[in-house]
């Protein structure tokens, strides 16, 4: 029997979970698919477009679309790594069978890997196909031009779908390393701690030249220090999310008066790293938002209006923000999912002793608040330095607070609209059936 | 003076009938023992008897009032404000320390903070486990984990316990140390204590045995 045929064997047999992992897995390639296809697609453009396709429609604007098509990947891999550790304790335990049968660990976790590469592949070939399907339907509608070709060429599109493919193998390979398989069972690795306080000092260093910029600071290669401080601050804020949720967590665990907060708070500081994986790019997407908001501004306070390039441009940028965020935010779901399950019998023994399901479901909602709030508001205040500039009238300046403002509330909201999405589960996760000993 | 009491219960899961018409009686302040083999209903009815889950047909009656039609909110403030619980392995909240799962009853209940943390701790003391009150409980051995799971269980001052193996996962050194512990502090208390177990030495600490065999109390030995 080949190894193919022994992972489609192992495939039939997966639980309900771990189905839905395939689905979601799936799903995830197929989104990933679609935005290189678009990236790739916008780069292929030819000539003026109409101005209402906003930042598309000047080949000038058309690489930074591009670009921001392919930062779109970075939700998608949050979730598809997420994703991946989704009933992986599960799928081990199926998979410790092997190791009785003389597979050796590495054995068993590329099998693991390889029903995680199924899965992505036919993801990326719906996405692919959907995609093809869009953009013709777009073309001859909004275009006006011949639907007889694809925009995306073969070879690009290839190699995405490729990338696409190779990016989910690897995630299912990294999630599956917190889990050790032997021939007498399956444990899970202690969760890592977040990083040190010293991490905070990147987003810090990178706030340097924008707050010397703010208060007029004279400074040699200024473009080439705001740059520089704009993607320290970027990446410092993904590097220390998972400390601010830790942060976020401990203080709310210490002032907790509430038996919900309290367990809210103790439960993500045990387990901070998948949070602040998400927060990682729910508080870049605040961040980006909040910047956008001192551009908006500027245009309104130098124009008194906004032509339709320009308002296009804006609400493309919001969306692919709320894409983002939305996307992003579905990986707390399928980790919601594995706490759920994890913590199943512990929930179902809380019940039994008379804590009802409104009181456990605002656990699963603090949760995400509290996780939420601290790294969407720091990438807020981030966001609104790094653009800060003299308007002519100061009263523009309210508009990028207030969209700094909006877009910390919707972090925090994409965070809790999560954990809500994932409170179905909870009636299977406390029932009776959970009280006995496995 | 009955306390508890369930009249010809069934229940099934499926086509397998876990429990065929059982009933019985606790008395007030009675220490009850319901045992019987792997499979055998036991489990099934304590499920019952505490309003985890309800019977298919038949009655269950604590303190004189039908609970088996009662809806989940009603069942779940009854076991909160009237029942406690002991499960093998202790299942307590892995992230809180030993004295934050034992007052997490006490806060669910809407006690303040420090009140609640003061009578967890008396509470561990009494369970000869103040020692580990700021352990996790990954940290704890199985008879500590067992002692601070009585002490959640005993907390709110019940009036029933129900214990499901509590020292099925223990050396009998453990288990009697624990058992001991739950049926003094129990007995100060004046609560009733039902215990399932396979095991007869814990059975013996009982007032009285119900042996549950094949779903129906196949008999009581006193």
């Amino acid at each position: 029997m080949t190894f193919f045929q022994v992972a489609g064997m192992l495939g039939r047999g997966g639980s309900r979970a771990e189905r839905a992992r395939a689905r979601l897995v799936a799903a995830g390639a197929a989104l990933a698919t679609c935005f290189l296809f678009g990236a790739a697609n916008v780069l292929t453009l030819n000539g003026q477009l109409d101005d209402r396709l906003g930042p598309i429609a000047n080949r000038g604007t058309r690489p930074g679309v591009a670009f921001a098509f392919g930062l779109m990947i970075l939700p998608v891999a949050a979730f598809l790594y997420q994703t991946g550790r989704l009933a992986s304790a599960d799928r081990e335990r199926r998979l410790a069978a092997l190791r009785l049968a003389g597979a050796t660990p590495g054995e068993v976790r590329l099998l693991g890997a390889l029903e995680t590469t199924r899965s992505a592949a036919l993801g990326t070939v719906c996405g692919a196909i959907a995609y093809v399907l869009l953009e013709w339907s777009i073309r001859g509608l909004l275009l006006h031009l011949p639907t007889t070709a694809a925009g995306v060429p073969p070879v690009p599109g290839l190699a995405a779908m490729a990338l696409v493919i190779a990016v989910a193998t690897v995630s299912g390979l990294l999630a599956g390393r917190h889990v050790v398989t032997s021939p007498l069972g399956v444990i899970r690795r202690a969760t890592r701690r977040p990083p040190g306080r010293y991490v905070l000092l990147v987003p810090v260093l990178g706030c340097i030249p924008m707050v010397a910029l703010v208060v007029g600071v004279q400074m040699p290669y200024r473009p080439f220090a705001i740059l520089l401080g704009a993607g320290l601050s970027a990446v410092g804020l993904m590097l220390s999310a998972s400390r601010l949720v830790w942060a976020s967590a401990r203080i709310a665990g210490r002032r907790a008066r509430s038996a919900e907060t309290l367990l809210a708070a103790r439960a993500l500081e045990a387990d901070t790293r998948p949070w602040g994986r998400t927060m990682s790019i729910l508080g870049l997407a605040v961040a980006i938002g909040s910047g956008t908001g001192w551009i908006q501004a500027g245009f309104m306070d130098a124009r008194h209006t906004l032509d339709p390039f320009w308002l296009t441009s804006f609400t493309l940028v919001d969306l692919a923000l709320l894409v983002g965020m939305a996307v992003a935010a579905a990986a707390l779901i399928t980790h919601q999912a594995e706490y759920l399950m994890e913590h199943g019998p512990v929930l179902a023994t809380l019940r039994a002793a008379g804590v009802a399901d409104g009181e456990l479901r605002r656990v699963l909602t603090r949760q995400g608040i509290i996780a939420a709030v601290l790294p969407c508001s720091v990438a807020a205040l981030i966001g609104l330095l790094p653009l800060a500039r003299a308007l002519h009238n100061e009263t523009w300046a309210l508009w990028p607070v207030t969209n700094a403002v909006l877009m910390a509330a919707l972090g925090v909201l994409a965070a809790t609209l999560a954990t809500k999405a994932s409170q179905h589960r909870l009636q299977r996760a406390v029932s009776p059936g959970r009280l006995r000993t496995e | 003076m009955t306390l508890l009491e369930a009249r010809r219960i069934e229940k099934a899961f499926g086509r397998t009938r876990a429990l065929r018409g059982v009933s019985v009686a606790i008395g007030s302040g009675e220490i009850v023992a319901i045992t019987g083999p792997s499979g055998s209903g036991k489990s099934t009815l304590l499920h019952c008897l505490s309003g985890i889950m309800c019977p298919e047909t038949g009655e269950v009656h604590y303190d004189g009032r039908r609970i088996d039609t009662l809806d989940e909110a009603a069942r779940t403030r009854l076991r909160r404000e009237a029942f406690g619980v002991v499960f093998q392995f202790g299942r307590l909240v892995p992230e809180l320390t030993a004295a934050e799962n034992v007052a997490l009853p006490l806060l669910f209940g809407g006690n303040g903070r420090e009140e609640s943390a003061t009578v967890a701790r008396a509470w561990l003391e009494r369970m000869d486990a103040l020692d580990v009150a700021d352990a996790r409980p990954g940290e704890l051995s199985g008879g500590q984990l067992q002692r601070v799971a009585v002490a959640r269980a005993l907390v709110t001052g019940p009036k029933v316990v129900f214990a499901d193996e509590p020292t099925g996962a223990l050396d009998s050194v453990a288990g009697e140390r624990v058992l001991g512990l739950l049926l003094e502090a129990a007995r100060v208390n004046g609560s009733t204590v039902v215990i399932v177990t396979h095991d007869n030495r814990v059975a013996a600490h009982a007032d009285r045995e119900i042996v549950v065999r094949d779903g129906a109390a196949a008999g009581v030995v006193v």
